[in-house]
């Protein structure tokens, strides 16, 4: 009895002293979580961990990242960050794939209720394994444009950053090859080390080492402009074939979101320390060592980004038979 | 397991299960696309998302079938009327299948009912108190006592938050149905030490306290090892997180 | 580099972590944690590696790697400790431990199992540790031989062995609880081309069955129901003297060590196939080529110092490929790998010119982890075997409390949870009639694996069966495949039956 009652007391006390703290807090006074939608170790969790520990310090209260993973384009994430509180407190990890949730029969919102922090991402380059007989990206398409379906290409799942990018490439060139699904960078990569496929389509964050080993051959990026890699130019796709543009670039997008309806002067909490995050030099060494292209967008500038990525992402899928729901029903524009 | 030799008859009935679950697979299968293009991707037959499932299938049919053979050949059916012959006569409910259900009570309750809905260290101490009260004493009779309490507090709980009450309950106040959780807790424990002190056994009062030693110590370190330490967010936090919550921010 | 310099290297690592304290605070800490993470069922090495990786972020590297191959061997090894104690393996890894480490608890042995595993998972480790530093190159070329349909015939054979292995009653009910773990592997998207399989419309099913809440539940949840339900005695504490093991046990098993520990490697240097397969395999081929089979089963020694010493010696083999190529050859390192990242190292053919001596240094704190492992263990061992004094009645539903926070940590989702629970009842319904486990977890886990080389491979062949003929280690793959399978059928023992008759009489 004694302990029931000491246990009723002990209640009672707590909940009145909940209720006493509820008003007038300074944010941040307790931990951020970042609900990171995509797995331990891969891009958007290392992102999003490295400047969570920078965002932390500034802040001066922990960022713990979770990994809350599942669902179409991450939907099982998305819904529980959603479902939380719009008090600063939870933030998300997230990054390109995501935009193509809602039609993926995930996440049954629009991109346009989370505002976007975007770190950068690095750009999707077009390579060849070293026995392949193509020099050059115009050898590549000749050879394709002759034999239509000859050049086996890896690349990530349907429907992934890389598969798009691989599609916007055959486009704009005008050739046809097989494409043959990976489940993810890694394994696709690998396989062209085995001579399953000769031709990749990854980030230069993934290709980087086996570059450097001289176990793939870069042709060229996928971006308007050439890239730099390591003390040699690697050059743009768009230079030959300037009909990509109509469907190309499509960069990786990698950041954190917040719920739009966080408060304003919260918000420009968040903004800042994401600003000074951002100009840090552990932020600065992070992007060369993964070859990342760091953005820094928010606001507008982060929104038109998304907006696109999500548009690009949704029609594409829809058109290929792959989307469970039309664009349109979510009100998404075709761009 | 149940003995080897008895084995026989229940085979031909998880055999006949498997099989039942090959069939679906293989219908489930064939309304997959076999051909045609998917995502982009020309589908032959080679690379359909059914190619897997479908061999599956077959083969999980087949090894059913063998399994369910090799039953009746070795007296399987003998076995399954000799059980039935067995059962006849007999109550329904046993004490074997209310310690089942005592088993499950508290699981089913922690996983489907009290998650989202009562705080996760209540819950925990819930499905402490609960499982220890009725396995820990050893007494059939307090064990049918605890199970009518805990199913009581559980179907108000479940009857609560499946019809949404609970939401507008916590709109009031943020741990109302944590006082629910608490008062369950409370009549269960009251009830044991009741019992214990009213059967006289000193076996018992000892035994007591040691179920609210587990039930209330052990949540209160894998709760703050998880919330804090290792920083994973618990399922539901209402009052008695919040309040760790508070003294872990005051300390630190 | 010349050997020399190679071995002054190692050696001025070592000290370097020797000589600094709060290095080697950290080491027996984290050692320590990992145990004790591996021997709580649910909480897994994967689970582990990615908890403390986010607490090593401000450590200097060498700091952060002595934490997380600490808590990474530690808690490979831990696993051991409920698989002999509770019969529930704390990792999947040690799964096989349980086989014969529980029937040696019951015999009262706990102490001596424990012993064992501690000095087989010490060698195994130290024994991984050497083939990362000489063997590196050679094993990332064998495992760049494996394409599409050498992954799937790897896959297969997973299933195939562990079904004919486990089982406890006919070999058919172990390949049926293999296709069922298959079929589980099947719910969510697929692989390839995204198209959602078994999921009823569930969204949270989108992305698959995970694998933790499977195990956890498969595991846990039949053992619960049982020792509460059927008040089955759980083992009486072994007395304290014998937790060292005698040396003779591993001098006289010295045959079974070596072997197991170059299967562990071997397997580990695959990626994607971890410490599980390992352990499973080695155990497989130390009850081939026992002496005493009949053992296998009922406690047999060599069982549990094959199937500890693969799973620690696999760590090694896993980071092979991983240092070598950047590709994990296991979950875990799959999560190192990202702390690799999150310090600024970028695993991969040139990271001996940009890190010269990374891959040395891992070495060496391998080894310290792997010395460390055993001192705790050595003492841990005393402590655990206390934990069989508290009351099954008591234990289990602390049990069944942990089982919940650690499906629900890795995920931190409800589906995990609603998953874990049927998944539980169905287990116990299935080892109630003589299903065995384990094909039915190697199924899960490595169905979507099987599902999506087997058909990029005949998307990259066109269609063409051939490969599995032409390509030599498919050959290999499907005649051992092919003969595990009619080993195990009624007419090919017939006919073996009549050879041997036939042998007689003449």
């Amino acid at each position: 009895m004694k302990k029931a009652l000491s246990i009723l007391i002990i209640s009672i006390v707590f909940v009145s002293a909940l209720f006493a703290s509820g008003s007038g807090e300074v944010y941040p006074s307790r931990d951020i979580t970042d609900i990171c939608v995509f797995g331990a170790g891969g891009g958007t969790d290392v992102a999003n961990r490295v400047i969570a520990a920078e965002m932390g310090n500034i802040l001066g209260v922990n960022i713990n990242v979770n990994n809350v993973t599942g669902g179409a384009g991450g939907s099982i994430g998305l819904y529980q960050a959603y479902d939380q509180a719009s008090d600063g407190y939870t933030i998300i990890g997230v990054s390109e794939s995501c935009v193509a949730s809602a039609v993926m029969g995930g996440f049954d919102k629009r991109m346009n209720v989370f505002d976007f922090f975007i770190i950068g991402g690095s750009p999707d380059i077009i390579s060849v394994t070293p026995d392949a007989p193509f020099q050059t990206v115009e050898e590549l398409v000749e050879y394709a444009k002759a034999n239509p379906n000859a050049i086996k290409a890896g690349a990530s799942t349907v429907g992934s950053l890389h598969h798009l990018n691989l599609l916007g490439f055959m486009n704009g060139a005008g050739i046809q090859v097989n494409f043959i699904p990976y489940d993810g960078s890694a394994s696709a990569q690998n396989a062209a080390m085995t001579g399953e496929v000769s031709l990749v389509i990854t980030s230069v964050q993934e290709q980087a080492e086996l570059i450097k080993g001289g176990l793939l051959r870069p042709l060229a990026v996928l971006i308007p402009e050439a890239y730099e890699f390591e003390g040699q130019t690697i050059p743009s796709a768009f230079d030959s074939y300037p009909d990509m543009t109509k469907y190309l670039p499509l960069e990786q997008c990698i950041g954190f979101a917040i719920k739009s309806d966080v408060p304003d002067d919260r918000k420009a909490i968040i903004i800042d320390a994401f600003e000074k995050a951002m100009a840090s030099d552990t932020l600065k060494e992070y992007g060369e060592n993964n070859y990342f292209t760091l953005s820094g967008a928010y606001g507008d500038e982060a929104r038109a980004i998304v907006d696109n990525l999500e548009s690009v992402f949704s029609w594409t899928l829809y058109d290929l038979g792959a989307a469970k729901f039309s664009p349109e029903d979510f009100g998404i524009p075709r761009v | 397991m149940i003995d080897k030799n008895k084995l026989r008859g229940s085979d031909i009935i998880s055999g006949g299960l498997f099989g039942v679950l090959g069939i679906y697979i293989l219908i489930e299968s064939f309304q997959m696309p076999l051909s045609d293009s998917y995502g982009g991707v020309t589908t032959h037959w080679y690379v359909s998302p059914a190619l897997m499932p479908i061999i599956i299938g077959i083969g999980m049919i087949l090894l059913a079938i063998v399994i369910i053979v090799n039953g009746i050949r070795n007296g399987g059916k003998e076995q399954l009327a000799a059980e039935r012959n067995e059962k006849r006569g007999k109550p329904f409910i046993d004490d074997n299948k209310i310690r089942f259900y005592a088993v499950m009570l508290p699981l089913v309750s922690i996983v489907f009912i009290n998650l989202n809905t009562i705080d996760f260290y209540l819950n925990a101490v819930m499905y402490l108190l609960f499982t220890t009260c009725f396995f820990y004493l050893e007494d059939i009779v307090f064990l049918k006592k605890g199970i009518t309490i805990a199913t009581v507090f559980e179907i108000i709980i479940a009857a609560l938050h499946f019809s949404g009450v609970d939401r507008k309950l916590t709109q009031v106040f943020f741990a109302s149905m944590d006082l629910i959780g608490l008062a369950a807790v409370i009549v269960m424990n009251v009830s044991l030490i009741m019992y214990a002190k009213k059967a006289g056994n000193e076996v018992y009062m000892k035994k007591a306290k040691h179920i609210m030693l587990v039930s209330y110590i052990m949540p209160l370190l894998i709760v703050p090892l998880f919330k804090f330490a290792l920083r994973v967010p618990m399922p539901h936090e209402g009052g008695f997180i919040n309040l760790m919550s508070m003294v872990y921010y005051a300390l630190r | 580099m010349g050997i020399f310099e190679n071995f002054g290297l190692f050696f001025t690592n070592l000290f370097g972590i020797l000589t600094n304290p709060v290095e080697l605070l950290l080491l027996f800490g984290s050692v320590f944690l990992g145990i004790v993470f591996g021997a709580l069922p649910g909480l897994t090495a994967t689970l582990g590696v990615a908890l403390l990786t986010t607490l090593t972020y401000g450590m200097s590297l060498s700091s952060a790697m002595v934490c997380l191959l600490g808590i990474y061997v530690g808690a490979v090894y831990g696993g051991s400790f409920a698989s002999i104690m509770i019969n529930i393996p704390g990792t999947a890894a040690a799964a096989a431990t349980a086989l014969e480490g529980y029937p040696m608890a019951k015999r009262g042995l706990a102490g001596k199992a424990l012993g064992l595993t501690t000095t087989a998972s010490a060698i195994g480790t130290v024994v991984g540790m050497f083939f990362v530093v000489i063997f590196t190159p050679l094993i990332s070329r064998l495992a760049l031989e494996f394409t599409s349909f050498e992954f799937f015939l790897l896959a297969f054979f997973g299933i195939m062995i562990s079904g004919s292995i486990s089982c406890p009653d006919t070999v058919q009910k172990g390949w049926i609880a293999g296709f069922l773990g298959l079929f589980l592997a099947m719910v969510g998207r697929d692989q390839l081309q995204t198209y959602p399989r078994f999921t009823f419309g569930i969204t949270s099913l989108e992305s698959g069955i995970e694998t933790v809440p499977v195990l956890i539940g498969a595991f846990g949840i039949p053992q619960i129901i049982q020792v509460l339900k059927d008040k089955t005695e759980v083992p009486k504490s072994n007395k304290l003297e014998k937790v060292l093991p005698s040396w003779a046990k591993i001098a006289k098993n010295i045959k079974t060590i070596v072997s197991s520990s170059l299967i562990g490697v071997g397997i580990g240097a695959v990626p994607g196939i971890g410490e599980d397969i390992a352990a499973w395999c080695s155990y497989g081929a130390a009850k081939k080529s026992s002496k005493h089979p009949e053992e296998f089963g009922h406690g047999s020694e060599e069982g549990i110092i094959a199937s500890e010493t693969a799973n620690n010696a696999c760590i090694g083999g896993a980071m092979i490929p991983l240092l070598s190529m950047g590709i994990p050859g296991s979950p875990p390192a799959a999560m190192l790998l990202g702390a690799f990242l999150l310090h600024g190292i970028a695993p991969g053919p040139m990271l001996e010119v940009e890190r010269p001596g990374f891959t040395l240094l891992v070495s060496a704190i391998l080894l310290l982890a792997s010395i460390a492992m055993w001192i705790v263990g050595i003492l841990m061992a005393k402590q655990v075997v206390k934990l069989l004094k508290i009351p099954p009645q008591l234990l289990m539903p602390v049990v069944g409390v942990l089982c919940i926070v650690g499906s629900y940590a890795l995920g931190l989702k409800a589906i995990n949870l609603y998953l874990m629970v049927p998944m539980g009842i169905v287990t116990y319904y299935l080892t109630e009639r003589g299903y065995p486990v384990p094909p039915l977890i190697i199924g899960v886990i490595l169905g979507g694996m099987a599902d999506a080389n087997l058909r990029r491979g005949l998307m990259v062949s066109e269609g063409s069966l051939m490969p599995f003929v032409t390509r030599p280690v498919a050959l290999i793959l499907v005649l051992v495949i092919l003969f595990t399978f009619l080993n195990n059928t009624a007419v090919f023992k017939r006919f073996k039956a009549k050879l041997f008759r036939r042998g007689k009489a003449a």
